[in-house]
């Protein structure tokens, strides 16, 4: 048999925390990765970064937010995103090792009531596209995970495209799934792209 | 002219494509509202007076929620509605290189505060006005924000975010009968003045990667689809990304 695909990562997780990370990092284990804190003082091959900040995904029309409120949505999400672009930069740049951002669907055609959050994950995306430019000579891939958005806020339904499988994935064998392959030896090609785990419900051009 | 009568807000319109899109609905006979934190905003609107349009400028900091609502309610005032929102202004370090490993926090907050936070306060000023008469909010994007750019990371993140907040807004607005657009534009302006003074080989790099050949007019190949965007023609127009580059990005 052959070895687990994260066999000997190590992959620490940054940004949002909760039932979905929880499950995602279950999953990257059952790839045989091994989880440490993001400033510990291991050797680091990866780095998750969860765009999925509960206080970002509450709902609202734009008209009626308040600058906190706008704050919490959009420009704390990117704050938190150019951190972990420090701490990932410093941790990998040695010896290279992998970047992935899990920024939900929803943003990818946007969603009422959800303008701020949706902002945010644009730019976290451009900001992961810009770091693949910046970091590809220093062998750090950098790409994004996009889970369909009832996957991380509760109880919200797609309010896109029925997905093409009429199911949402399941966090912890297969948006895990896709992560831990962007993570190991064989994702190492892929960079600055974005891919999207919701079952086939949204369809970029 | 397709835009007699319609009231258009353009922010950043003291230099660059903001002042091409002012000239460019000027001259399609809106009332433009020229929203400058400089006196660069009077000069174009002397241009338009030259020109038989009609404008004006106030004085206008996209950071300030004050001065946004201030620039808002003088159109209003003065001409009794607002058809059209413009958000083109962004910060003036746009053009700084830097690295995202080590982004300047000071950097990142002029960025933010322009174009983020900027678009928030036009789109929360206007929306009530908008909504009243079925208008426009126009953002603007670039291939840094669809593209990434390894030069200007800071400028990607807030041009990407301007695409989910158009996309957004599109849904969120269109039962009121509002539209959102956002155009990506490749223009002479003056920041690219500028970067041709320090790498006078950049011109011809830049056109190189333009099938057309050429980097765009504001006033004559920028303005006037905006113009349009604003025009009734547009009206079934709305989420979407207008990308107005003589070819330079075909990457959607």
């Amino acid at each position: 048999m052959s070895a687990p695909l994260l066999d000997g990562k190590t992959v620490a997780m940054t940004g949002a925390g909760g039932a979905f990370a929880d499950e995602l990092a279950g999953g990257l284990r059952d790839h045989g990765a091994r989880l440490v804190a993001p400033d510990a003082d291991h050797l680091l091959h990866g780095v998750v970064h969860l765009c999925t900040e509960t206080s970002a995904m509450v709902d609202g029309p734009l008209a009626g937010l308040t600058p906190a409120e706008w704050d919490d949505r959009c420009e704390a999400v990117v704050r938190a995103a150019i951190d972990t672009c420090r701490t990932a930069h410093a941790r990998l740049s040695g010896h290279g090792g992998a970047v992935v951002f899990v920024t939900p669907a929803v943003s990818l055609v946007g969603a009422a009531n959800h303008a701020a959050y949706a902002a945010a994950l644009e730019g976290v995306r451009a900001m992961a596209k810009s770091a693949a430019r910046q970091w590809g000579p220093v062998g750090i891939t950098v790409n994004c995970v996009a889970p369909a958005f009832a996957l991380v806020a509760e109880g919200a339904a797609s309010p896109i495209e029925r997905p093409a499988l009429d199911r949402g994935p399941v966090v912890r064998a297969e948006v895990a799934g896709v992560v831990a392959f962007l993570l190991s030896d064989a994702g190492a090609g892929v960079t600055g792209s974005t891919i999207a785990v919701d079952g086939g419900s949204v369809m970029m051009p | 002219m397709r835009l007699t009568g319609r009231t258009v807000l353009v922010t950043g319109a003291g230099g660059g494509v903001g002042r091409g899109v002012a000239l460019a609905c000027a001259a399609e006979g809106a009332y433009v509202v020229v929203a400058a934190p400089r006196d660069n905003g009077a000069e174009t609107v002397g241009l338009i007076c030259e020109r038989g349009g009609v404008a004006e400028w106030i004085q206008c900091d996209v950071t300030s929620r004050r001065d946004v609502d201030g620039a808002v309610e003088l159109a209003v005032a003065h001409t009794g509605g607002l058809d059209a929102m413009v958000h083109n202004a962004t910060s003036r370090r746009s053009s700084e290189p830097a690295q995202l490993a080590d982004l300047d926090p000071t950097a990142w907050e002029d960025h933010a505060a322009v174009s983020l936070r900027g678009a928030f306060h036009c789109a929360q000023a206007a929306f009530p006005h908008l909504r009243a008469r079925r208008g426009r909010l126009i953002l603007f994007t670039s291939p840094a924000g669809m593209d990434g750019s390894a030069m200007l990371p800071a400028y990607g993140i807030v041009k990407g975010a301007m695409r989910g907040l158009a996309k957004s807004l599109a849904r969120e607005w269109a039962p009121d009968g509002v539209t959102v657009a956002v155009v990506s534009p490749l223009a002479e302006t003056p920041a690219l003045a500028k970067a041709y003074d320090e790498d006078p080989a950049l011109r011809h790099r830049l056109e190189m990667r333009v099938p057309v050949g050429r980097i765009g007019d504001p006033e004559l190949d920028i303005g006037p689809v905006v113009a349009f965007l604003v025009s009734d023609g547009a009206r079934y127009i709305t989420g979407q990304t207008i990308v107005v580059d003589g070819g330079r990005f075909m990457g959607l």
